[in-house]
């Protein structure tokens, strides 16, 4: 196939689109611009130091320091923050944006002039994150024909949904290459669509959007190797979104190793020659390094002493046995011989089920106690279910080995390292550092083993059930969306 | 046989997605319909940590500046303690260039909490300030906020002398409760402002109806997706666990 050709096949591929998976991209589309619209600039997780890092790689072509610089952010994003009152109403549930103001902050935006534009160059919290979503915003941030403040953050805003949907897109595919059954694809893909978190972060200018991505994107490429064989355009497949993803957030390190192993068992089963060996793997294997040490490079240049590609503020001393305490007791009661946890009585509960399915936007939106604990009940039922059809299925599992090392690997990677990064941070005195959104990169994944289970039962109750499951998630996208308008908009 | 196990599936596909989304949803529509309050604006906010006091005796006057009014806040909302008996009596005056109300409510005697009072409206959007007196005969404890990070643009005076680094909770409401539903409009609109026009109303109007007809699109591209299974598992009756395409080596 030739370059010429690529548009041509883009463009059919693009007509031949099915339907659902159409319905799906505007509805991702569509929850991603609904967040964007209902969050008020400035106000989503961590945005202000995303938005000030965008505006320093803009002005001076690097990105900011954690430890110091001339400002944490610039005069024009102090206007907007105070004037809009979008700075001081976080946290504040009685507090609402000053709509009735936009006019009188862009007028004096405008009399503030270019000057108000000032590079500020730290200290920024964001600082330790390599700078690849930084450059996609800032690119985004000097084309977007809209040359007002609220203008390019919306810009940025709109392009980081755009990622949204194409990880929609991605979780489609991923359900393709696991399953035989058409109606998976909408299963899995839907429950990517419909996710609050992911839509409201994908709402926001935030990095994170693009690392979950970038991991579906390696997931995908890893499943296609292992399964279909190897070729350079697969190598490359499952390399190149890892490399990026390195270069996107410290929590993306763990899809270095995933690739790696991805190509490593590609390479085992189809046994090249030599050559062709080490040229493939070699070729990934340093692409992967390279990347890894560019990302260290970066943090070590613009947040010394951050740790794990800037996802941890600092690391502190590892203790195994200390460690493996922690890490049993956030998922399991404490036995008597274990010492307290160093993890705060922040546990499995907190992270898979109150922060991932709620805790939108800095934590203010929730909703009650009583669905966190039905979600739970929902998620046990959901781990017995996939773990006895897992039983059931084994010797379809054991034939199909390749593809559930390398899913089981994703989510013991990711998992593993966000346990220890939030262990090492801990014991700097750093807190802790491991919530909700840092599941998002593997939410392909959540999606692929409800599918797993539905798929194994029976149709006449698979289809319902997944039927239900995607229902479930409509309306859990629905009812934060409305919690997320009464807290900013009512 | 095949044809009306395909119908079936696909029936029984739309119907779970409909049927659960009908038990499960009634709990949110319940909630865009119930009666909650409007908020208009938030001049001034509530202490997160650290709280300031305002006493105000017999005659004194406190005010924040600029407090914005819409055509319809007809109620001011602010959180004092009234530590002994009798309550005082306070006076409320909302006050912009052509509009002038007053209010007087008898405080209740009460640790801390906040207090309603309703006023006329403006019938505009007009922007003045906010005023307490305590017209007596024991003073009252007026409650905001000094912290740095919760501080908006608006100053207070107490007699007339300007108090830095302190304010006054305030937060104003249209009167009475209204539902999210019956307020669609207004909140599309204030969606729009802040986006720099990038996502004006006609654009969050689709948005909101495409997000609340989604259980039926969900339900719609569900049910085409068994029919269309079904159809390729006719096709080509392969085990239901393996891929699509290329099969593993």
């Amino acid at each position: 196939m030739s370059w010429r050709e690529l548009p041509k096949r883009a463009w059919r591929r693009l007509r031949g689109m099915p339907a659902p998976l159409a319905a799906l991209l505007v509805l991702a589309a569509a929850n991603g611009i609904a967040w964007a619209a209902v969050t008020p600039p400035i106000q989503g997780p961590d945005e202000l130091t995303h938005v000030a890092y965008v505006q320093a790689l803009v002005e001076t072509g690097d990105g900011p320091n954690r430890d110091s610089g001339s400002g944490q952010y610039s005069r024009e994003l102090e206007i907007l923050g105070s004037g809009l009152y979008v700075l001081p109403i976080t946290q504040h549930f009685e507090g609402r944006p000053a709509w009735h103001r936009v006019d009188e902050v862009e007028a004096e935006l405008k009399r503030a002039g270019s000057s108000a534009r000032n590079a500020a160059t730290g200290p920024n919290a964001a600082a330790a994150n390599p700078p690849l979503y930084y450059a996609y915003a800032a690119m985004v941030w000097e084309l977007t024909p809209d040359r007002s403040l609220l203008g390019r953050l919306m810009s940025v805003r709109l392009a980081t949904v755009a990622l949204f949907v194409l990880t929609v897109g991605l979780a489609w595919l991923i359900a393709a290459e696991l399953f035989s059954a058409w109606w998976a694809r909408p299963l899995v893909a839907g429950i990517v669509a419909l996710n609050p978190k992911l839509a409201s972060i994908a709402g926001n200018v935030n990095p994170d959007a693009m690392l979950v991505l970038l991991s579906t994107a390696t997931l995908l490429g890893a499943l296609r190797l292992v399964q279909r064989g190897l070729t350079p355009w697969r190598v490359a497949g499952v390399a190149v979104p890892a490399v990026l993803g390195v270069l996107t957030h410290g929590r993306g390190y763990f899809l270095a190793p995933l690739a790696a192993i991805a190509v490593g068992i590609a390479l085992w089963r189809a046994r090249p020659q030599r050559r062709a060996a080490l040229i493939l793997g070699g070729g990934a294997a340093a692409a992967l390094l390279v990347s890894v040490l560019l990302g260290m490079a970066w943090t070590r240049g613009h947040a010394g002493g951050a740790a794990f590609g800037g996802a941890a503020p600092a690391a502190g001393s590892f203790v195994p046995k200390e460690f493996l305490s922690y890490v049993w007791q956030f998922y399991f009661p404490k036995f008597g011989f274990l010492e307290a946890s160093v993890g705060q009585g922040y546990g499995y509960k907190q992270l898979f089920i109150d922060r991932f399915f709620g805790g939108l936007v800095n934590l203010e939106i929730d909703v009650g106690n009583d669905v966190y604990e039905a979600i739970q009940i929902g998620a046990w039922l959901g781990l017995v279910a996939l773990w006895t059809a897992a039983m059931l299925r084994w010797r379809s599992l054991v034939a199909r080995w390749p593809a559930v090392v390398v899913c089981l690997l994703m989510f013991l990677g990711m998992v593993a390292l966000l346990h220890v990064v939030s262990y090492t941070s801990i014991k700097a005195g750093g807190g802790l550092v491991i919530t909700g959104r840092y599941l998002l990169p593997g939410i392909a994944l959540m999606g692929a083993a409800v599918a797993f289970v539905a798929t194994s039962l029976p149709r006449w109750l698979g289809v319902p059930l997944a039927g239900a499951a995607l229902a479930l998630a409509g309306l859990h996208s629905i009812v934060m969306l409305g919690l997320g308008t009464e807290r900013f908009l009512a | 046989m095949r044809s009306r196990r395909r119908i079936a599936l696909t029936a029984l596909a739309v119907g779970s997605v409909l049927v659960v989304t009908l038990w499960h949803g009634q709990g949110a529509w319940r909630g865009a319909r119930a009666l909650r309050d409007a908020t208009t604006s938030s001049p001034t906010l509530a202490p997160l940590f650290s709280r300031a006091v305002v006493k105000l005796e017999k005659g004194d006057e406190a005010c924040v500046e600029p407090v914005t009014y819409y055509a319809d806040t007809a109620r001011g909302r602010f959180r004092m303690r009234v530590p002994r008996a009798p309550a005082p009596d306070l006076v409320m005056k909302a006050t912009a260039p052509g509009y002038d109300a007053t209010a007087t409510v008898k405080l209740p005697v009460q640790v801390e909490g906040t207090v309603n009072v309703e006023f006329r409206e403006p019938g505009r959007e007009v922007t003045g300030r906010w005023c307490w007196q305590n017209r007596g005969p024991t003073p009252v404890q007026l409650i905001g906020t000094n912290e740095g990070r919760s501080l908006t643009i608006a100053d207070l005076t107490v007699n007339g002398r300007r108090r830095d680094g302190e304010e006054l909770e305030l937060v104003l409401f249209e009167r009475g409760g209204h539902s999210l539903r019956s307020r669609r409009g207004e909140l599309i609109d204030r969606a729009a402002s802040m986006t720099g026009g990038l996502a004006p109303e006609w654009v969050l109007w689709p948005v909101a109806l495409l997000l609340f007809g989604s259980p039926l699109i969900v339900a719609a591209l569900f049910g085409l997706s068994v029919w269309r299974s079904e159809d390729e598992a006719a096709r080509a009756s392969r085990a239901p666990d393996e891929p699509t395409r290329a099969a593993p080596r």
